[in-house]
Protein backbone atom coordinates (compact mmCIF):
# COMPACT_ATOMS: atom_id res chain seq x y z
CA UNK A 1 0.00 0.00 0.00
CA UNK A 2 2.51 2.40 0.75
CA UNK A 3 4.05 4.11 -2.07
CA UNK A 4 7.63 4.63 -0.88
CA UNK A 5 10.38 2.89 0.96
CA UNK A 6 10.53 6.07 3.40
CA UNK A 7 6.50 5.96 3.83
CA UNK A 8 6.89 2.06 4.87
CA UNK A 9 9.53 3.15 7.03
CA UNK A 10 7.38 5.48 9.15
CA UNK A 11 5.01 3.49 8.92
CA UNK A 12 6.72 1.10 11.52
CA UNK A 13 8.35 3.19 13.43
CA UNK A 14 6.27 5.93 14.16
CA UNK A 15 3.43 7.18 16.34
CA UNK A 16 1.72 6.81 12.76
CA UNK A 17 1.21 3.17 13.48
CA UNK A 18 -1.69 4.22 16.19
CA UNK A 19 -3.09 5.67 13.89
CA UNK A 20 -3.12 2.78 11.12
CA UNK A 21 -4.62 0.47 14.48
CA UNK A 22 -7.43 2.76 14.21
CA UNK A 23 -8.72 2.17 10.99
CA UNK A 24 -12.62 1.68 11.04
CA UNK A 25 -13.02 3.47 14.64
CA UNK A 26 -14.70 6.46 15.21
CA UNK A 27 -12.08 9.38 15.96
CA UNK A 28 -12.29 12.93 16.75
CA UNK A 29 -9.50 15.01 15.34
CA UNK A 30 -8.52 18.17 16.69
CA UNK A 31 -7.02 20.26 13.66
CA UNK A 32 -4.77 23.12 14.25
CA UNK A 33 -7.60 26.13 12.10
CA UNK A 34 -9.08 25.30 15.30
CA UNK A 35 -11.47 22.81 13.53
CA UNK A 36 -13.45 19.03 15.37
CA UNK A 37 -13.92 16.63 12.82
CA UNK A 38 -15.87 13.41 13.78
CA UNK A 39 -15.96 10.24 12.02
CA UNK A 40 -14.81 7.07 11.51
CA UNK A 41 -11.45 6.39 9.98
CA UNK A 42 -11.04 4.72 6.59
CA UNK A 43 -7.39 5.06 6.33
CA UNK A 44 -4.70 6.42 7.40
CA UNK A 45 -1.03 6.03 5.31
CA UNK A 46 2.53 6.40 6.43
CA UNK A 47 2.52 10.01 6.65
CA UNK A 48 -0.54 10.36 8.77
CA UNK A 49 -2.89 11.60 6.33
CA UNK A 50 -6.38 10.41 7.55
CA UNK A 51 -9.08 9.39 5.09
CA UNK A 52 -12.86 9.63 7.20
CA UNK A 53 -15.92 8.43 5.98
CA UNK A 54 -19.39 10.56 7.05
CA UNK A 55 -17.65 12.85 8.78
CA UNK A 56 -19.01 15.92 10.90
CA UNK A 57 -16.82 19.19 10.82
CA UNK A 58 -17.62 22.04 13.27
CA UNK A 59 -15.40 24.91 13.06
CA UNK A 60 -14.31 27.42 15.36
CA UNK A 61 -17.60 29.47 14.71
CA UNK A 62 -20.23 26.57 15.40
CA UNK A 63 -20.46 25.81 11.85
CA UNK A 64 -21.07 21.95 10.97
CA UNK A 65 -20.41 20.17 7.65
CA UNK A 66 -21.37 17.04 6.79
CA UNK A 67 -19.72 14.97 4.05
CA UNK A 68 -19.72 11.06 2.82
CA UNK A 69 -15.66 11.23 2.64
CA UNK A 70 -13.16 13.45 4.28
CA UNK A 71 -9.37 14.06 3.61
CA UNK A 72 -7.16 15.59 6.50
CA UNK A 73 -4.24 16.60 5.78
CA UNK A 74 -1.36 15.05 8.37
CA UNK A 75 0.18 18.66 8.82
CA UNK A 76 -3.62 19.83 9.75
CA UNK A 77 -3.69 18.15 12.83
CA UNK A 78 -3.50 19.15 16.52
CA UNK A 79 -4.89 15.91 18.30
CA UNK A 80 -6.77 12.35 17.78
CA UNK A 81 -8.90 11.79 20.00
CA UNK A 82 -8.90 8.26 20.01
CA UNK A 83 -11.80 6.08 21.47
CA UNK A 84 -11.47 5.48 25.03
CA UNK A 85 -11.64 1.43 25.74
CA UNK A 86 -8.42 1.67 23.20
CA UNK A 87 -5.27 1.21 24.74
CA UNK A 88 -2.17 2.88 22.77
CA UNK A 89 0.34 0.19 23.67
CA UNK A 90 -1.79 -2.89 22.92
CA UNK A 91 -3.16 -1.56 20.06
CA UNK A 92 0.47 -0.68 18.56
CA UNK A 93 1.56 -4.33 19.49
CA UNK A 94 -1.90 -6.07 17.70
CA UNK A 95 -1.05 -3.57 14.39
CA UNK A 96 2.72 -4.87 14.57
CA UNK A 97 1.61 -8.65 14.91
CA UNK A 98 -1.02 -7.61 11.76
CA UNK A 99 1.36 -6.01 9.82
CA UNK A 100 3.99 -9.06 9.89
CA UNK A 101 1.13 -11.48 8.75
CA UNK A 102 0.63 -9.24 6.21
CA UNK A 103 3.82 -8.25 4.76
CA UNK A 104 5.65 -11.95 4.79
CA UNK A 105 6.43 -12.54 1.29
CA UNK A 106 5.56 -15.41 -0.18
CA UNK A 107 7.96 -16.98 -3.09
CA UNK A 108 5.39 -17.95 -5.98
CA UNK A 109 5.99 -22.24 -6.14
CA UNK A 110 7.43 -21.63 -9.53
CA UNK A 111 10.77 -19.39 -8.25
CA UNK A 112 11.12 -21.68 -5.02
CA UNK A 113 12.19 -24.99 -7.51
CA UNK A 114 14.75 -22.84 -8.54
CA UNK A 115 15.79 -21.64 -5.00
CA UNK A 116 16.05 -24.95 -3.69
CA UNK A 117 18.25 -26.57 -6.95
CA UNK B 1 67.35 -39.48 16.42
CA UNK B 2 65.10 -41.94 15.36
CA UNK B 3 64.25 -43.52 18.67
CA UNK B 4 63.71 -40.08 20.65
CA UNK B 5 59.76 -39.77 21.05
CA UNK B 6 60.28 -36.26 21.59
CA UNK B 7 62.19 -35.78 18.09
CA UNK B 8 60.42 -34.96 14.88
CA UNK B 9 62.50 -37.83 13.29
CA UNK B 10 60.24 -40.83 15.72
CA UNK B 11 59.84 -43.69 14.14
CA UNK B 12 57.41 -45.11 16.53
CA UNK B 13 57.29 -48.83 14.05
CA UNK B 14 61.32 -48.98 14.80
CA UNK B 15 60.78 -47.91 18.27
CA UNK B 16 58.10 -50.91 18.82
CA UNK B 17 60.61 -53.25 17.05
CA UNK B 18 63.79 -52.35 19.09
CA UNK B 19 63.82 -53.58 22.43
CA UNK B 20 67.30 -52.98 23.17
CA UNK B 21 69.10 -49.42 23.24
CA UNK B 22 65.56 -47.73 24.25
CA UNK B 23 66.07 -43.81 25.19
CA UNK B 24 65.45 -42.44 28.91
CA UNK B 25 62.01 -41.45 28.50
CA UNK B 26 60.54 -38.58 30.79
CA UNK B 27 58.00 -40.07 32.86
CA UNK B 28 54.97 -38.19 31.16
CA UNK B 29 52.71 -36.34 33.25
CA UNK B 30 48.67 -37.49 32.97
CA UNK B 31 46.11 -35.24 32.21
CA UNK B 32 42.46 -35.81 32.24
CA UNK B 33 41.68 -34.43 28.84
CA UNK B 34 43.03 -32.58 25.69
CA UNK B 35 42.12 -29.41 26.67
CA UNK B 36 44.67 -29.83 29.75
CA UNK B 37 47.23 -31.28 27.71
CA UNK B 38 46.71 -28.20 25.41
CA UNK B 39 46.87 -25.64 28.30
CA UNK B 40 49.96 -27.24 29.89
CA UNK B 41 51.20 -27.99 25.85
CA UNK B 42 51.10 -23.49 25.36
CA UNK B 43 53.02 -23.21 28.92
CA UNK B 44 55.95 -25.80 27.75
CA UNK B 45 56.40 -24.32 24.08
CA UNK B 46 56.58 -20.76 25.92
CA UNK B 47 59.39 -21.89 28.80
CA UNK B 48 61.60 -23.60 25.58
CA UNK B 49 61.08 -20.06 23.81
CA UNK B 50 62.05 -18.31 26.46
CA UNK B 51 65.13 -20.30 27.01
CA UNK B 52 66.16 -20.11 23.09
CA UNK B 53 68.83 -17.46 22.49
CA UNK B 54 67.86 -14.80 19.92
CA UNK B 55 64.36 -15.99 20.17
CA UNK B 56 61.99 -12.93 21.39
CA UNK B 57 59.48 -14.98 23.73
CA UNK B 58 56.87 -12.11 23.42
CA UNK B 59 56.60 -12.62 19.45
CA UNK B 60 53.60 -12.27 18.38
CA UNK B 61 53.50 -16.00 16.26
CA UNK B 62 54.35 -17.61 20.23
CA UNK B 63 51.60 -15.73 21.64
CA UNK B 64 48.81 -15.99 18.66
CA UNK B 65 49.15 -19.79 18.76
CA UNK B 66 48.65 -19.69 22.67
CA UNK B 67 45.68 -17.56 22.24
CA UNK B 68 43.88 -19.84 20.03
CA UNK B 69 44.55 -22.59 21.79
CA UNK B 70 43.25 -20.60 24.93
CA UNK B 71 39.97 -19.50 23.20
CA UNK B 72 39.76 -23.38 21.89
CA UNK B 73 39.81 -24.46 25.47
CA UNK B 74 37.89 -21.59 27.21
CA UNK B 75 34.75 -22.76 24.03
CA UNK B 76 35.01 -26.35 24.89
CA UNK B 77 34.73 -25.35 28.84
CA UNK B 78 32.04 -23.79 27.76
CA UNK B 79 30.44 -26.08 26.18
CA UNK B 80 31.08 -28.48 28.52
CA UNK B 81 29.51 -26.40 31.27
CA UNK B 82 26.25 -27.22 32.13
CA UNK B 83 24.70 -24.90 33.87
CA UNK B 84 25.63 -21.90 31.75
CA UNK B 85 23.68 -23.96 28.81
CA UNK B 86 20.32 -23.70 30.76
CA UNK B 87 21.28 -20.12 31.43
CA UNK B 88 21.57 -19.33 27.24
CA UNK B 89 18.26 -21.26 26.88
CA UNK B 90 17.05 -19.72 29.53
CA UNK B 91 17.96 -15.99 27.79
CA UNK B 92 16.82 -16.97 25.06
CA UNK B 93 13.37 -17.65 25.74
CA UNK B 94 12.98 -14.13 27.61
CA UNK B 95 14.30 -12.72 24.27
CA UNK B 96 11.68 -14.28 22.54
CA UNK B 97 9.04 -13.04 24.88
CA UNK B 98 9.92 -9.18 25.12
CA UNK B 99 7.93 -6.69 23.32
CA UNK B 100 11.00 -5.28 20.86
CA UNK B 101 13.05 -7.59 19.07
CA UNK B 102 10.59 -9.40 17.09
CA UNK B 103 12.99 -12.42 15.79
CA UNK B 104 12.54 -15.18 13.00
CA UNK B 105 10.63 -18.30 13.50
CA UNK B 106 11.96 -20.32 16.83
CA UNK B 107 13.00 -23.30 14.58
CA UNK B 108 16.79 -24.02 15.51
CA UNK B 109 16.81 -26.85 13.09
CA UNK B 110 17.76 -24.94 10.36
CA UNK B 111 21.90 -23.16 10.04
CA UNK B 112 22.42 -20.41 12.73
CA UNK B 113 21.97 -17.25 10.89
CA UNK B 114 22.30 -13.76 12.42
CA UNK B 115 19.23 -12.48 13.18
CA UNK B 116 18.55 -8.75 12.25
CA UNK B 117 15.98 -7.52 15.65
CA UNK B 118 13.49 -5.84 13.71
CA UNK B 119 13.24 -2.20 13.67
CA UNK B 120 10.06 -1.31 15.01
CA UNK B 121 8.44 1.71 17.17
CA UNK B 122 9.55 0.34 20.47
CA UNK B 123 13.27 -0.12 19.27
CA UNK B 124 13.23 3.31 18.19
CA UNK B 125 12.29 4.42 21.45
CA UNK B 126 14.75 2.84 22.99
CA UNK B 127 17.54 3.96 20.55
CA UNK B 128 16.12 7.75 21.61
CA UNK B 129 17.35 6.84 25.46
CA UNK B 130 20.39 8.67 24.90
CA UNK B 131 20.06 12.09 24.14
CA UNK B 132 17.55 15.05 24.20
CA UNK B 133 14.76 12.65 23.95
CA UNK B 134 15.94 10.87 27.07
CA UNK B 135 13.31 12.65 29.35
CA UNK B 136 11.11 11.39 27.17
CA UNK B 137 12.14 7.87 27.84
CA UNK B 138 12.53 8.56 31.05
CA UNK B 139 8.56 9.83 31.66
CA UNK B 140 7.26 7.06 29.47
CA UNK B 141 9.72 4.51 30.93
CA UNK B 142 9.13 5.30 34.86
CA UNK B 143 5.20 6.24 34.07
CA UNK B 144 5.42 9.86 35.68
CA UNK B 145 2.81 12.35 35.26
CA UNK B 146 4.38 15.12 32.33
CA UNK B 147 3.40 18.75 31.30
CA UNK B 148 3.35 19.42 27.56
CA UNK B 149 2.50 22.72 26.50
CA UNK B 150 1.61 23.20 23.20
CA UNK B 151 1.09 26.38 20.55
CA UNK B 152 -1.25 27.98 18.29
CA UNK B 153 -0.32 30.19 15.65
CA UNK B 154 0.57 32.94 18.24
CA UNK B 155 2.24 32.10 21.30
CA UNK B 156 1.37 29.69 23.92
CA UNK B 157 -2.19 27.32 23.70
CA UNK B 158 -1.88 25.10 26.82
CA UNK B 159 -0.79 22.52 28.89
CA UNK B 160 -1.87 18.93 28.72
CA UNK B 161 -1.02 17.55 32.10
CA UNK B 162 -1.31 13.36 31.89
CA UNK B 163 0.73 10.09 31.56
CA UNK B 164 2.71 9.67 28.04
CA UNK B 165 2.07 6.07 27.13
CA UNK B 166 4.81 5.69 23.93
CA UNK B 167 6.89 8.85 21.47
CA UNK B 168 8.17 9.01 18.24
CA UNK B 169 10.97 10.93 17.17
CA UNK B 170 9.06 13.53 15.91
CA UNK B 171 7.85 14.29 19.54
CA UNK B 172 4.36 12.94 18.77
CA UNK B 173 2.83 11.89 21.95
CA UNK B 174 -0.07 9.25 22.81
CA UNK B 175 -1.17 10.23 26.40
CA UNK B 176 -3.69 9.03 28.43
CA UNK B 177 -5.65 10.47 31.22
CA UNK B 178 -4.95 13.87 30.22
CA UNK B 179 -6.32 17.35 31.92
CA UNK B 180 -6.33 20.36 28.94
CA UNK B 181 -5.94 23.87 30.20
CA UNK B 182 -6.13 26.05 27.11
CA UNK B 183 -7.02 29.34 25.82
CA UNK B 184 -9.07 29.59 22.46
CA UNK B 185 -6.81 31.20 19.64
CA UNK B 186 -7.31 34.67 19.02
CA UNK B 187 -9.32 35.78 16.02
CA UNK B 188 -7.85 38.76 14.34
CA UNK B 189 -6.48 42.11 15.72
CA UNK B 190 -6.98 40.91 19.31
CA UNK B 191 -4.04 38.83 19.10
CA UNK B 192 -1.93 42.05 19.42
CA UNK B 193 -3.86 43.95 22.31
CA UNK B 194 -4.68 40.66 24.32
CA UNK B 195 -1.91 39.73 27.13
CA UNK B 196 0.17 36.87 25.82
CA UNK B 197 0.17 33.91 28.13
CA UNK B 198 3.40 32.54 29.44
CA UNK B 199 4.53 29.19 31.29
CA UNK B 200 4.60 30.64 34.57
CA UNK B 201 0.93 32.08 34.55
CA UNK B 202 0.02 28.38 32.94
CA UNK B 203 2.06 26.87 36.05
CA UNK B 204 0.37 29.31 38.72
CA UNK B 205 -3.91 28.48 36.80
CA UNK B 206 -2.51 24.75 36.86
CA UNK B 207 -1.61 25.47 40.91
CA UNK B 208 -5.30 26.98 41.41
CA UNK B 209 -6.81 24.32 39.77
CA UNK B 210 -5.16 21.34 41.70
CA UNK B 211 -5.92 23.47 44.72
CA UNK B 212 -9.60 24.37 44.23
CA UNK B 213 -10.72 22.09 41.14
CA UNK B 214 -12.73 23.12 38.17
CA UNK B 215 -16.56 24.16 38.18
CA UNK B 216 -18.78 21.77 35.95
CA UNK B 217 -21.29 24.09 35.12
CA UNK B 218 -22.05 22.04 31.52
CA UNK B 219 -25.87 20.53 32.11
CA UNK B 220 -24.68 17.66 30.34
CA UNK B 221 -21.22 16.33 31.52
CA UNK B 222 -21.41 13.44 28.45
CA UNK B 223 -20.52 16.28 26.20
CA UNK B 224 -20.12 15.52 22.12
CA UNK B 225 -17.69 18.01 21.41
CA UNK B 226 -15.90 18.74 24.91
CA UNK B 227 -14.87 22.20 24.16
CA UNK B 228 -13.91 22.71 28.13
CA UNK B 229 -15.03 24.09 30.74
CA UNK B 230 -14.25 27.87 31.12
CA UNK B 231 -12.18 28.34 34.64
CA UNK B 232 -13.01 31.64 36.87
CA UNK B 233 -9.93 32.62 38.67
CA UNK B 234 -9.97 36.20 39.69
CA UNK B 235 -11.41 39.11 38.70
CA UNK B 236 -11.68 39.77 35.11
CA UNK B 237 -9.64 43.24 35.03
CA UNK B 238 -10.68 44.36 31.47
CA UNK B 239 -11.62 42.77 28.54
CA UNK B 240 -9.09 40.98 26.15
CA UNK B 241 -9.22 43.72 23.63
CA UNK B 242 -8.33 46.29 26.23
CA UNK B 243 -5.10 44.63 27.37
CA UNK B 244 -6.83 41.70 29.54
CA UNK B 245 -6.36 37.98 29.42
CA UNK B 246 -8.40 35.56 26.93
CA UNK B 247 -10.00 33.29 29.27
CA UNK B 248 -8.75 29.67 30.07
CA UNK B 249 -10.66 26.46 29.60
CA UNK B 250 -10.13 23.00 30.92
CA UNK B 251 -11.44 19.71 29.96
CA UNK B 252 -10.73 15.84 30.31
CA UNK B 253 -9.20 13.37 27.65
CA UNK B 254 -8.66 9.68 28.20
CA UNK B 255 -7.04 9.00 25.40
CA UNK B 256 -4.88 11.51 22.68
CA UNK B 257 -2.76 11.46 19.98
CA UNK B 258 -0.50 14.62 20.25
CA UNK B 259 0.96 15.74 16.95
CA UNK B 260 4.56 16.58 17.44
CA UNK B 261 4.75 20.05 15.92
CA UNK B 262 2.22 21.56 18.31
CA UNK B 263 4.63 20.57 21.25
CA UNK B 264 6.85 23.61 22.48
CA UNK B 265 7.99 22.37 26.16
CA UNK B 266 8.04 18.98 28.27
CA UNK B 267 8.51 18.63 31.76
CA UNK B 268 7.79 16.44 34.62
CA UNK B 269 4.91 17.25 36.91
CA UNK B 270 5.17 17.82 40.53
CA UNK B 271 1.44 17.31 41.53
Amino acid sequence: MAASGQEKFYAQNTLVVLLIAMENERIKVETKNESLIQGKLMNCDGYGNLTLSKATVTNSCGKTLRTDELHVKASSVRYVHLPNKVNPIEAIQQQFAKSKRINTPKMPPKYKKTVQS
Amino acid sequence: MDLDPKSAEFNPLLALYSVDELPNVVPAKVYDNIAVFEANLSRTQKNATKNQAGLNPNSKKASVKSFSQRRRIQEEVERRDLTKLQLMVQQKEKAQLEDGVEKTEPTSSKKVQRKKPARNLFTSMEKLAVGPMSLLHKITSQRLRSKVYTRNFCGLRGVLVGFIAVFDRFMNLAMVDVDETFQKAPLGDVAEHQKKLTVAKLDEKLKYISLYGVEDKRSDPKCETNAGVQIYHGPQTSSIFHGGMAPLFHRHLKNVYVRGDSIVLISISDF
